[in-house]
């Protein structure tokens, strides 16, 4: 009996992992995502370090997501959705990048947040797959694809007057506990909100204080669809 | 006698004060969806107007390939004519949205001709300055389709909102309209999107 529950469970979840396989995951806690194994372990840390980086030096948030497929969708309705709903790069500056790549279909497409849409026009954002990251995808180098891609945005960041990076407190209490109350706040007056309740709706404020010394935190920014796709 | 007057006014104040402030609620968040809507749409009409933009270039770029074909090209300056004629800058009504769209879909229809007969001039296609303007065309048309599907996202919680009991009883005496949504292209379930 209960072998069979357990079966039927079991059942249940492959079922449920088969028809979800392209649902919109919750905003990523790490700058490099790998669900399609596309990086060797060994490299995926180095591969962290670059996209941390580009934080650090610019203050521009950059992440890159890997998926085995796109299960049929459509690439800039999929990663547009993503985008809207990870909210990467600073609230108000918009200044958030997101590298998608499908390995099994073989498509790639950067998506530009609103902020950075003059900095990084299609055409560079275009010129940047086609000719940084293409060629190491071609050769199934999808880490070294990733780097190359986080020195060329160094290039095109560095171009410009940096907007400081954003504040990572790591001395004293007194943050720790302006995010805990601003945190207790928000989710006070979240329960009074209609729609509130959805996993993801705060989690653009939450990270902003970067209590996190490791991985990556949104910072609330917003998409519109701009950058461009590419294949391999 | 007179308590039960004073009785009486009491509970007719409070029922007064009570319908006063679910009306006040109910137009605050009517207003505040309504904007929503209103900046859905200039984010429409700019992304539609960057299109625009994009084509004076565009048409300069593929004259200067030798014996392009007029006709093409004559279409899709006057779907661009057509387009400028419909700016709105406010949000549109059912007609006007309808007028509007034709117009667009028309501009977009010129446009996916065009990139057809360009096929056939690959020495254009391969100039960097037409790759660049393909690259762009096809970005603003991603990004209409993201802003169009917003507008619908908002215009669908005003109207959603509007059309709830008890809201709809009073929605129309406060000058709160219907907002009309995008149509879907016909053929397809999907914003038109130029295929290169």
């Amino acid at each position: 009996m209960v072998r069979h529950r357990l079966v039927a469970c079991a059942l249940t979840a492959v079922v449920a992992t088969a028809t979800v396989a392209l649902e919109i995951l919750p905003t990523p806690r790490t700058y490099l995502t790998d669900a399609a194994d596309a990086i060797p372990p060994a490299q995926s840390a180095r591969v962290e370090q670059e996209l941390a980086a580009l934080e650090s030096r610019f203050g521009h948030q950059v992440i890159a997501v890997f998926f085995r497929s796109l299960e049929g969708e459509s690439l800039e309705d999929f990663t547009v959705r993503c985008a809207e709903r990870w909210k990467v790069g600073r609230k108000g500056l918009d200044d958030g990048i997101i590298f998608f790549a499908f390995t099994a279909d073989h498509r790639m497409r950067l998506e530009v947040g609103y902020g950075l849409e003059a900095k990084v026009p299609d055409a560079l954002a275009h010129r940047l797959l086609d000719e940084t990251v293409r060629p190491a995808f071609a050769r199934g180098d999808f880490g070294g694809g990733v780097i190359a891609l986080a020195h060329g945005l160094a290039g095109v960041f560095s171009g410009e007057a940096p907007p400081p990076p954003r504040e990572r407190r790591h001395d004293g209490s007194a943050g720790f506990v302006v995010v805990v109350l601003l945190f207790a706040l928000l989710s006070a007056l979240g329960r009074r909100r209609r729609g509130a309740s959805l996993p993801g709706y705060w989690g653009g404020f939450g990270g902003s204080g970067g209590w996190s010394s490791g991985g990556f935190s949104a910072g609330g920014g917003s998409f519109g669809g701009g950058g461009a796709s590419g294949s391999w | 006698m007179g308590r039960v007057l004073i009785g009486c006014g009491v509970v007719l104040l409070v029922a007064l004060l009570a319908i006063g402030a679910t009306v006040a609620g109910t137009y605050n968040r009517l207003v505040t969806l309504e904007e929503n809507v209103k900046s859905a749409w200039s984010q429409v009409e700019n992304v539609y107007q960057r299109r625009a933009d994009l084509i004076p270039n565009l048409v300069e770029t593929v004259k200067g390939a030798r014996d392009f074909e007029k006709e093409t090209l004559t279409a899709v300056v006057e779907a661009r004519a057509k387009v400028g004629q419909v700016n709105l800058g406010h949000t549109p009504s059912a007609q006007e949205l309808q007028k509007f769209q034709s117009a667009q879909d028309g501009l977009s229809s010129a446009l996916s001709r065009l990139l057809v007969v360009v096929e056939r001039y690959p020495e254009l296609k391969a100039t960097q300055n037409f790759r660049d303007l393909q690259v762009q065309l096809e970005g603003t048309e991603n990004r209409i389709t993201v802003e169009r599907r917003r507008f619908n996202e908002a215009a669908q919680a005003f109207n959603t909102a509007r059309r709830t009991f008890p809201t709809v009883l009073f929605a129309g005496l406060l000058g709160f309209n219907e907002k009309p949504y995008f149509q879907a292209a016909p053929g397809s379930d999907k914003a038109p999107q130029v295929k290169f």
